[in-house]
């Protein structure tokens, strides 16, 4: 698990990386990357083209990094908010190509080759395709709730102030998400039809 | 309690460690809303595992490398000083720069070519139009332009005096300036071509005459009308000037520059001869009739034939060659016809006409004392009964010393005319003596027609 960035690292490292100092620019690639790359993985369900996206999020952040105005108030959670929504704009752009089409679903989710037998392997893909289409079927807001509190580990707080909501608003909508999600993950749902949403 | 608080509280425990099932168990009223929620929140926690292979976050790291890398000059390029601009750079600032000198450079000459007068580009375009008449090294050519571009400006002048009843300083200036440049040029030429372009200049002159007579407001007449006089004048020059005579002869020196071109004052005033327009009568002004006098009468013989005076016609035709040479006379064209201009007389031609004095002045005295020695022959022998032999011959001398004394007409004399000397002042011929018999006195120096 990543440790949260604080608020001072982020004014600290910031600057540095829009010097260009590539040291910065690392630091905050370990801090981020692999949140980052969860959220991809769970909204694309492949893990190389989310590994690609989570490289391609931080060279967006590179190039676009001078024109970032570091806030004096949370800076950590807008600076945060503000990788999430590079990489959510590089889903939609994914989306609109066609390079998703013609990806084959992995047939496993960050596991070792040597990991688990093929029954496992094909187990974990048909799950990893049935939460990541559930997981589509999801607003922006349900998804980054979801992903923060339950993949990321963030407390209600911590989500509340990286999304800029109240904590109340964050409750409701993650109480609306998993009510979604249990609906769409049920066992008798489990064939349902394709998830909607960004793959229609 | 809600469900919302349940499943707050259900998620807590199973962060802490708890089972699903025993946090159903808890809240068994909202067991059937709870486990799916919860079902669905352990499935999305067993993502947690997920990670970046280290592999790809070294693929990844090498990337951004490059990425910086790229950036960093990137920024160099852009934070580079404007005079350390790449060739491209240059290369498309001097397109830029090109394409908008283009475009000024058309839109001024468009604008400055559909200019009219009273427009302020007017002037523009009338220097532009008569700068490829100053440039012509060829004179006929010159000429040739200077005269088109005093007639575009001549029609100028008259279409903005006729549209807005209002004088185009600059188009009579360039007028007057083109038609002096013409005269210039003209007068190198042949006489043809000086006849020519006089004629032009005349016809100019006309125009603005009548420009003049149509002109609403009096000064714009007055303005004309100098002009008209002044292009009047430069043609008359034009006309009498001789075929080798040099341009600058042809100069006013008090109302025109030298250069020919109209002065940079916007009033039409300053350009035109002030002279002429306040008082003519300042400009030298030769008679019709001019007086000869005596020094300049080129007749040298005192025989009558060349004493005769000289007529009005040819005094001026004599008067009329060297006149040029005056700068100074410039005179209107019905009062003259050509300029005359004093001349210092030859030595010779004084001497001449001195000794043809003073024999004019001694014939009669010589013909007095003649006259009285026949008078006194003639008494002494009419007191005497008969001439005697001496007496005779005193008659017949003092005869012939009459007809010595009196001067005789020449062949293309007519002897009933009155005889003008060199000083122009007529005298009755002398009589030619009878020689016998002695006729009487009174009838000594009665003209008689010869038989």
């Amino acid at each position: 698990m990543q440790p949260r960035l604080t608020d001072e690292q982020i004014l600290a490292l910031v600057p540095r990386c829009q010097r260009g100092e590539p040291a910065a620019v690392e630091a905050i690639y370990d801090l981020y990357s692999d949140r980052l790359y969860r959220y991809l993985l769970t909204r694309l369900g492949d893990p190389d083209a989310a590994a690609d996206l989570t490289t391609e999020v931080f060279v967006r952040m590179i190039q676009h990094i001078a024109s970032f105005r570091l806030s004096r108030k949370d800076p950590a959670n807008v600076f945060s908010g503000w990788l999430y929504r590079i990489a959510a704009n590089l889903v939609t752009d994914y989306y609109r190509s066609s390079k998703w089409q013609q990806v084959e679903l992995p047939d496993e989710l960050a596991a070792p080759v040597n990991g688990p037998d093929p029954y496992q392997r094909a187990e974990r893909r048909e799950t990893a395709q049935q939460l990541g289409a559930a997981l589509n079927q999801l607003s922006e807001d349900q998804r980054l709730v979801i992903i923060g509190r339950f993949a990321d580990e963030m407390s209600t707080a911590e989500v509340a102030a990286w999304l800029g909501k109240s904590e109340g608003a964050v409750k409701s909508l993650q109480h609306r998400a998993l009510r979604t999600l249990g609906r769409l993950l049920a066992p008798d749902t489990k064939r349902g039809p394709a998830p909607t949403g960004e793959l229609s | 309690m809600t469900l919302d608080a349940t499943l707050q509280r259900c998620l807590q425990q199973i962060e802490a460690g708890e089972s699903i099932d025993a946090c159903l168990a808890r809240y068994p009223d909202q067991a059937a809303e709870l486990a799916p929620m919860l079902a669905a929140a352990v499935r999305v926690r067993a993502q947690v595992g997920a990670r970046l292979t280290e592999t790809q976050r070294f693929q990844a790291k090498a990337v951004l490398r490059q990425t910086l890398a790229a950036q960093a000059s990137a920024t160099q390029r852009k934070s580079r000083p404007a005079w350390t601009l790449s060739l491209g750079g240059v290369r498309r600032l001097a397109a830029v720069a090109a394409i908008a000198l283009l475009l000024v450079v058309v839109l001024s000459v468009g604008v400055v070519a559909s200019s009219e007068p009273g427009n302020p580009a007017y002037a523009v375009r009338v220097i532009a139009e008569r700068a490829p008449a100053l440039v012509n090294p060829n004179s006929a050519a010159r000429t040739a332009a200077e005269l088109a571009v005093a007639d575009r400006r001549l029609a100028d002048l008259q279409a903005h005096l006729e549209r807005a009843g209002r004088l185009e300083p600059a188009a009579l200036r360039a007028l007057l300036a083109g038609d002096e440049a013409a005269a210039r040029q003209a007068v190198r030429a042949g006489q043809v071509e000086r006849l020519r372009v006089a004629r032009r200049l005349a016809t100019h002159a006309r125009l603005l005459r009548s420009l003049a007579g149509r002109a609403r407001d009096p000064r714009a007449a007055q303005l004309l009308n100098d002009a008209s006089r002044r292009t009047l004048a430069l043609a008359a020059r034009l006309r009498a000037a001789p075929a080798s005579q040099s341009p600058g002869l042809l100069l006013p020196t008090d109302d025109m520059p030298a250069s020919g071109q109209p002065s940079s004052d916007d009033t039409v005033t300053a350009t035109l001869p002030q002279t002429t327009a306040a008082d003519p009568t300042a400009t030298t002004m030769p008679t019709m009739t001019p007086t000869p006098t005596t020094t300049s009468t080129p007749t040298a013989s005192p025989t009558p034939a060349d004493a005769q005076p000289p007529s009005a016609t040819q005094t001026a035709g004599n008067a009329s060659a060297p006149d040029a040479i005056s700068p100074k006379p410039v005179v209107e064209p019905p009062q003259v016809e050509a300029t005359v201009s004093p001349r210092p007389p030859r030595p010779r031609q004084t001497a001449f006409a001195q000794t043809a004095t003073a024999r004019a002045e001694h014939v009669p005295a010589r013909a007095e004392t003649a006259t009285a020695r026949a008078e006194t022959a003639t008494e002494r022998a009419s007191r005497t009964p008969g001439p005697g032999p001496r007496q005779t011959a005193m008659a017949r001398t003092a005869t012939a010393m009459v007809q010595t004394a009196t001067p005789e007409p020449s062949a293309t004399s007519r002897p009933d005319l009155p005889v003008a000397t060199a000083t122009g002042q007529a005298i009755k011929p002398a009589q030619p003596p009878t020689r016998a018999p002695v006729p009487p006195p009174q009838d000594l120096w009665r003209p008689q027609r010869p038989r």
